[in-house]
């Protein structure tokens, strides 16, 4: 903001005489800048900062005007005449163009509030979505070069449709080796990590990455230094670094705080603070607080088909992306023909993004399409405020007519009309600009979890000038039918008319007629978006998942790696913990699971099916793995279909089981009966599993997603036929109790059978669902918000024009009704009006709604982006809109006296 | 203009003077001040605002060019804006005594002493 009202100002004391300027106009510019900050200080609020600097330069603005332009004219009277320079008769005739402006909007006050209110609501809309999509998209990483920074990621061939994913370590290895396209590569892998002593008090996510990734970023720590690549050595003892928020929230931004050791690792190593990164430093993104070594072993890799990291590489100077993904391709190759036995079918594929692209690259959509719908806010409003200013223009006609008459050129006059509209156009953008800080806010707060980059969207200068020049267009845009048909409106007409505003009119009344039509268009046009966004969520409400979030609470837990370091202790410690949550009062059942669905990942595990031979891994199936206490089923609702779920007796040295998902079993056993088909987890040396039930599909990933193939293994067996029972579970417990009663109940449960276990995540599983779809909603609210807008101008649109239709007709209607018509027919004919052009308007936005429908394509889920029934809907819901606008305008035609007519003519 | 002419001219050349000029005067008799000081200090001394950025930069040029203001040098080690600071030149001082001294025989007559006490 103070930027741009110093560059302002320094426009303004252009206008000031040259040699006037050169002596005084840097001081000026100074003495401005003081006045402004003097005016911001007195403000604590930001908005009230905002106001003030608004105000403080609007004023100065006025009187620089007006000095610039009494010291011209003092110039001028010490000059010869000759050397009058040019541009002073433009700047007075702008002057006094503003001053009449203002004039005319102060003498209609109710004109001004609504065309102003439009074009503020319109402006602050746009600027609000604006700032978000510049925050998130446009404003480049916080990083040295971000444009260099690339993510990388692979595909084996295995699940060749399935997407890019993280790379294993031999992988990531060839990048940082052999690449000549990178001069640096870094990998990294999320985990948590316990503040405080044993007790637990906080988790921290922290991201464990290669020494050189956080260096290759360009921003240095604000205290300390990042950890050494000897601290990154397996087996090195391992360093932290902390992100600033970090260091503000749990060490009150302690100066001292390096060295301190009260930060533990997994395995209850202490991690000594080296460092704290500076204010607005995040890398990925905000959710990370605080970053540890990866410390991979080079000498001892983990296997090449284990694809958890995420690779994060600096390109060369003078490579593009696409010449580093030519050598990426040829590497891939490469490896391919070099191990054929884990990069099956169409073989190994290397992805290279924008690592811009890569982090916010999935709101991209979304947020264009509510950039393009703002945009037809935007036009709307404009068509809205060309409207009444061809409405006042009628009752201007004669006023300009005598201007033209006494010697104002058809140029003269548009430009003072262009001046008034720019003027009306800058008092709206002004009311804009605040709309858009409240917008920004409110955005800011509805905005689901898991928006990259949200902390970066601000109303700041780029924001700023994107409003004024949405301002200056509308400007123009709402302005120019008006004042090309006024400046070439034929006088003697007019003042022959003598005032009235019949005849001619007609014209203009066509103009608006089109207007409407183009209201319309728009209207459908946002309107069915919003139809099939809402039908959308509605879908996605109704979709069966497969399980039932009803009075279910969750809970993650992180039991101590020392204590709980065998398959043995874990099940003992979940199966004693859960027997104690199951007592307790009101609580119907208690399991824990891996992975909690809609709420994470999971292992996509290489597995073997009996009967059908796979020689290397990379012939083998693949698919995702669930670890659940039995009681998993039965808290969550999941249905069984065949067979059996597992039970208390299916434990380590019982026979091992597996419950497999309807997708997974007609992947591997299609058209035959699953029951007692044995499969196992990659290489002979595990036992073999019997399928001992079958459950229905359950949507694990995301509501919209289609459902995977799954397996489920009962958490007491994973160490004997499953690799492991892994240590951090989810607890899940059916209760009728609300959440708040039951919260702390668990809790104490679980802090009385193990206090060193720290808890997160505790929610129900209703938010769980909610939060999964809250970015679908979100958008959707919006949409509909500008949905509504959009029909509710359209009508009022639509209401103006025929109400002026019938008032330019009464006395046509008069002589009408005198002759016998009847006033039935008077009402058809004027609906009849309304009805025409708002369907040519739904006509031409169906087909702008069909166009623009693939742009929306990937965000609508269970209809059509076409769906005929939303666009019946849409066209219902305006067609009703425009005939109930010009009811009330048709009932007073109907009405018409045809005595008061015909008087009136005369 | 240098300063032995200004020893030699006659400050009544410039009476009357316009109200803001002889406020600009007073305001820079007694400490050197940059532009919005002068401005600042109108407010305090009057108590509302009788100066504004444009004008008063119009008046600094026409009583500098007349000689009756003049810039100086002051350091300002703490601000991260260099601005320029003006004062009141001897011959300013002068024609500024010279209105006031006819601003109070004007005040001082019969007639507005009548006025002032109604």
């Amino acid at each position: 903001m103070p930027a741009l009202s110093d560059r302002w100002v320094e426009f303004l004391i252009r206008l000031f005489p040259e040699d006037f300027r050169h002596d005084y106009g840097a001081d000026l510019l100074s003495a401005f800048k003081d006045q402004r900050d003097d005016a911001s200080v007195r403000s604590r609020m930001e908005l009230g900062k905002h106001l003030k600097v608004a105000t403080t330069t609007t004023k100065v603005s006025w009187h620089l005007l007006k000095s610039a332009l009494e010291e011209r004219r003092a110039e001028n009277a010490r000059r010869p005449p000759a050397f009058q320079p040019r541009n002073e008769h433009m700047i007075r005739t702008t002057m006094s163009d503003l001053k009449y402006g203002l004039r005319g909007l102060l003498k209609q006050p109710g004109f001004t509030a609504i065309s102003t209110l439009t074009l503020a609501l319109g402006v602050g809309a746009c600027t609000a979505i604006f700032s978000v999509v510049n925050g998130i998209l446009l404003t480049p990483l916080p990083y040295l070069s971000p444009d260099q920074l690339v993510s990388v990621r692979v595909n084996s061939g295995i699940d060749a449709d399935g997407g890019f994913y993280g790379t294993s370590e031999p992988e990531f290895w060839d990048f940082s080796s052999v690449a000549r396209s990178f001069v640096d590569v870094g990998a990294m892998s999320g985990t948590e990590v316990t503040l405080g002593d044993s007790t637990g008090v906080r988790r921290i996510r922290v991201l464990r990455t290669t020494a050189g990734t956080l260096p290759m970023l360009g921003v240095n720590p604000e205290l300390g230094r990042f950890f050494t690549p000897e601290e990154d050595l397996p087996g090195a003892a391992p360093t932290i670094v902390l992100s600033y928020g970090l260091w503000q929230t749990e060490f009150a931004g302690d100066p001292n705080v390096l060295g301190r050791t009260v930060i533990f690792d997994v395995i209850e190593q202490p991690l000594p603070i080296v460092g704290v990164m500076p204010a607005g430093f995040e890398f990925p993104d905000d959710t990370w607080e605080a970053w540890i070594p990866l410390s991979l072993n080079r000498e001892d890799p983990w296997a090449r088909n284990n694809h958890y990291l995420d690779v994060v590489a600096r390109l060369a100077p003078e490579i593009s992306l696409e010449e580093a993904q030519s050598e990426m391709n040829v590497l891939a190759a490469r490896s391919t023909t070099d191990y054929p036995e884990y990069y099956p079918g169409p073989g190994y594929r290397i992805r290279l993004d924008g690592f811009h692209e890569r982090i916010a690259g999935d709101v991209a959509t979304p947020l264009f399409v509510l950039l393009g719908a703002v945009g037809f806010v935007v036009l709307m409003a404009c068509v809205n405020v060309s409207n009444l200013l061809l409405a006042r223009g009628e009752t201007r006609k004669r006023e300009i007519a005598i201007r033209n008459a006494v010697g104002a050129s058809g140029r003269r006059l548009t430009q003072q009309l262009i001046t008034e509209n720019l003027l009306l156009a800058g008092v709206g953008g002004l009311f804009g600009i605040a709309v858009a800080l409240v917008g920004t806010k409110v955005l800011l707060a509805m905005a689901p979890s898991g928006i990259p980059r949200l902390g970066h969207v601000r109303i700041d200068g780029a924001v700023l000038v994107f409003s004024l020049l949405v301002s200056v267009a509308t400007g123009l845009l709402f302005g120019l039918v008006p004042a090309v048909q006024a400046a070439r409106s034929e006088l003697q007409e007019i003042l022959k008319e003598g005032g009235g505003a019949r005849g001619s009119s007609r014209t203009s009344h066509t103009l608006r007629r089109i207007l409407v039509a183009i209201q319309v268009t728009l209207a459908v046009v946002l309107a069915s978006g919003a139809g099939l966004m809402l039908r959308s969520v509605r879908n996605m409400y109704d979709v069966d998942t497969g399980f039932s979030t009803e009075n279910v609470l969750t809970l993650r837990l992180n039991p101590s790696a020392t204590k709980y370091d065998t398959g043995e202790l874990r099940v003992a410690f979940y199966e004693g913990l859960l027997d104690q949550i199951k007592a307790l009062p009101g609580v119907n059942s208690a399991s824990a699971v891996f992975s909690l669905p809609l709420a994470g990942g999971t292992n996509n595990w290489s597995i073997l099916v009996e009967g059908r031979e796979a020689a290397t891994i990379g012939d083998a199936p693949a698919a995702r793995v669930q670890l659940c206490t039995p009681e998993y089923f039965e808290t969550l609702g999941l249905t069984l279909l065949r067979g059996r779920f597992f039970d208390e007796n299916d434990v380590a040295d019982s026979p091992p089981v597996v419950v497999i998902s309807e997708t997974m079993a007609r992947t591997h056993w299609p058209n035959e009966d699953p029951l007692g088909k044995r499969m196992k987890v990659w290489d002979e040396s595990w036992p073999w599993l019997e399928v001992i039930g079958v459950v229905k599909d359950v949507r694990h990933r995301s509501v919209d997603q289609e459902p995977r193939t799954w397996w489920y293994v009962p958490y007491s067996q994973g160490y004997v036929s499953a690799y492991y029972s892994p240590r951090n579970m989810n607890l899940t417990v059916h209760s009728e109790l609300e959440l708040e009663q039951l919260a702390p109940l668990v809790r104490n449960t679980i802090g009385g059978f193990d206090a060193s276990a720290p808890i997160s995540r505790l929610q129900s599983m209703d938010q769980v669902f909610a939060r999964s779809i809250n970015g679908a909603r979100f958008v959707t609210v919006l949409l509909a918000i500008f949905g509504l807008l959009a029909l509710f101008l359209a009508s009022v649109g639509v209401y103006g024009v025929i109400s002026y239709a019938v008032s330019l007709r009464t006395h046509e209607i008069g002589l009408r009704r005198a002759l016998g018509e009847s006033g039935k027919s008077v009402l058809g004919n004027v609906l009849r009006e309304g009805f025409v052009v708002s369907m040519i308007g739904v006509i031409l936005g169906l087909l702008g709604s069909l166009f623009l429908s693939r742009f929306i394509e990937t965000m609508v889920f269970g209809i059509a982006p076409t769906d005929p029934l939303t666009y019946t809907g849409v066209v219902a819901a305006l067609l009703a809109a425009a005939t109930g606008a010009s009811l009330l305008p048709a009932l007073r035609a109907s009405r018409v006296d045809p005595m008061v007519a015909l008087r009136i003519e005369n | 203009m240098s300063n032995s002419d200004n020893m030699l001219t006659d400050p009544r050349q410039f009476l009357p003077l316009a109200p803001q000029d002889f406020q600009v005067l007073l305001l820079l008799s007694d400490q050197p001040l940059h532009g919005y000081g002068v401005v600042k200090a109108s407010v305090d001394e009057l108590g509302k605002a009788t100066l504004e950025l444009g004008s008063l930069y119009r008046i600094v040029s026409r009583m500098t060019k007349a000689g009756l203001i003049e810039d100086v040098q002051v350091d300002q080690p703490d601000s991260k804006r260099q601005r320029r600071y003006y004062r009141t030149t001897d011959l300013g001082r002068r024609v500024a005594r010279a209105e006031a001294l006819r601003l109070q025989a004007l005040l001082g007559s019969e007639r507005a002493l009548v006025l002032l006490e109604d």
